[in-house]
């Protein structure tokens, strides 16, 4: 069946549609959460929290600009996740355990970025600034094109190409002054 | 580091992102989904039968209210230290509480000050709120002056209230809709710790066809740190600029200017100075919207190679060939002075290490040509050491 279709179904409450539209796009969720900084052991959360989130405006959106609103809910899922995360740390700095905590999480990670050279270039990303690493996430890992770059953050196309290029630009720096590891090393 | 080298490891982490772990129940989120509905449904009854009630007793408040209103005349001199050059009428509010309302009919805002903390703005901001929190009636609140709004903006943040926030907005083309809104909102501080006083000028507003743009400052220590811009719509409503929403305080802004015969006489000179050699010195030390309308007479008369010579160039910035542009098809022609009453420029973005930023200039649309909510063109500028150019397809 066909997306829009699902869409339509899903908008006129049908729960098995919108099953089968979580189905085709939760690896995109899980996916852009973790490359916007969501940590390996929250992305169940966070994917669990754009979808019910969805589901409530479901009924307002355009059927063609849902992938669009997935990409909004989830950067703002996101921003919630940065801000509790902050909290959770406060309060993991006042408990005295807190680094067994910090290894888990960091071990879920390492799953993910095996090689060296993927870990630092990963963390240079998540330095950037947001208006900058947003829309490299976009462009380079969601293969977004500038116009829908511009729709999900609601910017203009000049602006979209400008971030994406000083973003480029401080990645590469941030790249040379760490070393630039490759391959393995 | 090398482009391509560049370009080949982003390729290698996105491979590497395939290993995302994923533990996505469906059935554990439509169980979800579920329960969150029965729940609402739930308390959507409990509401029902409250609201009910409340209408009720809102009904008899309300008549007590309106015979107070007509009563109440005294006047009573402010004795707050934090409020200056303001007279108050007193009125009974709608819980028995007294609050104070500005004057009514008072065509021309006056300029004020208002020092922080202040616990009679609080107050009087806290009814507001009450009101039309209970009532949604936007119309409540063409009695509140600029800084009023401003405050008022700040404490329902606080409360994190995005449905009445949402109100507080004056509706552009570029609006969301309320759900859109809400679903995106995050909770801003209008007015920084810091701050020690909120001020409106009367200079820096301006009346354009029945509606007043102004900025009001907050300051710390009598230096502004920031301004926020709002506009008074024909109701009488200080309302917040979407697109726009705050700026800060050392942003580049070119106040309103109504495209009168003096601005058009100012931007025809400089067109014809300009079009002759395409000489910068001509317009390197002009207003970004001089310099825009120099691009828009261009357009008017179809002189593709004074827009070309106005245009952002360089390698960060999209732009077609000389040639290129000079063989796209004209469309027709758009006649600014016709189209447009008034123009404005903010800057949007920071500036960079070089000095170099972007902003807009706003376009005001004749009365006659304004359908929907768009009631202005915006159109990109970017402002070079050499003078302000154009984007590419400046109009937004």
């Amino acid at each position: 069946m066909e997306e829009i279709q699902l869409i339509e179904m899903a908008q006129r409450g049908d729960k098995a549609a919108y099953g089968e539209l979580m189905n085709l796009h939760y690896r995109t969720v899980e996916k852009f959460a973790f490359q916007c900084g969501v940590k390996a052991n929250d992305i169940q959360d966070v994917t669990q929290e754009v979808f019910i989130k969805l589901y409530r405006f479901l009924h307002q959106f355009e059927q063609d600009r849902f992938t669009t609103w997935l990409y909004k809910i989830t950067l703002n899922a996101t921003r919630d996740y940065y801000r509790k995360e902050r909290r959770e740390k406060e309060k993991e700095n006042k408990i005295q355990n807190s680094q067994n905590l910090w290894k888990s999480s960091i071990s879920a990670d390492s799953k993910i970025l095996v090689f060296e050279e993927n870990i630092e270039i990963h963390e240079a990303i998540q330095k950037l600034d947001d208006k900058y690493k947003i829309p490299i996430v976009l462009y380079y890992f969601q293969n977004l094109t500038y116009n829908q770059i511009s729709d999900v953050l609601n910017i203009s196309l000049a602006t979209v190409k400008t971030r994406l290029l000083r973003g480029k630009a401080q990645l590469k720096t941030e790249l040379s002054l760490s070393g630039g590891t490759e391959y393995g090393r | 580091m090398e482009d391509n080298q560049f370009e080949r490891r982003m390729k290698l982490l996105e491979k590497s992102y395939d290993r995302v772990p994923s533990y996505f129940n469906i059935d554990e989120v439509l169980e979800k989904i579920e329960e969150e509905s029965t729940s609402r449904m739930e308390k959507s009854i409990v509401r029902s039968t409250k609201w009910q009630k409340v209408s009720v007793s809102l009904i008899s408040v309300a008549s007590i209210l309106l015979v107070a209103m007509i009563s109440a005349s005294f006047r009573e001199e402010s004795n707050n230290q934090g409020v200056e050059e303001l007279e108050f009428v007193e009125i009974p509010a709608l819980h028995g509480k007294s609050t104070l309302l500005m004057p009514s009919n008072h065509d021309l805002p006056k300029s004020e000050v208002i020092h922080l903390p202040n616990s009679v703005l609080q107050q009087k901001v806290h009814e507001y709120f009450k009101l039309i929190g209970t009532s949604k009636n936007l119309q409540l609140l063409n009695q509140a002056s600029a800084i009023e709004i401003v405050f008022l903006m700040h404490y329902m943040n606080e409360l994190k209230n995005p449905d009445l926030i949402y109100y507080l907005y004056r509706p552009t083309d570029n609006f969301p809709n309320e759900s859109e809104f809400i679903t995106s909102w995050q909770p801003q501080e209008v007015i920084p710790k810091e701050a020690t006083a909120i001020q409106y000028s009367e200079e820096l507003t301006t009346e354009q066809e029945g509606k007043y743009y102004t900025t009001v400052e907050i300051l710390r220590d009598h230096q502004v740190i920031k301004v926020i811009p709002l506009i008074r719509n024909n109701e009488g409503i200080w309302q917040f600029d979407y697109d726009i929403k705050e700026m800060p305080f050392d942003y580049y802004r070119e106040y309103l200017l109504p495209i009168n015969d003096e601005a058009k006489g100012n931007i025809l000179n400089l067109y014809d100075a300009f079009k002759k050699q395409h000489d910068y010195s001509v317009i390197q030390n002009e207003p970004a919207i001089y310099v825009a309308g120099i691009y828009l007479e261009a357009f008017k008369k179809g002189d593709v190679e004074t827009q070309y010579e106005l245009l952002v160039k360089g390698e960060d910035f999209f732009m077609p060939s000389r040639d290129e542009f000079l063989s796209y098809p004209k469309g027709n022609a758009l006649d600014w002075e016709e189209q447009f009453t008034a123009f404005e420029f903010f800057q949007t973005e920071d500036s960079q290490s070089n000095g170099e930023f972007n902003g807009i200039v706003w376009f005001y649309l004749n009365d006659s040509l304004i359908n929907g909510d768009e009631s202005r063109k915006g159109f990109q500028m970017r402002k070079t050491r050499d003078g302000w150019r154009v984007h590419f397809m400046p109009f937004q």
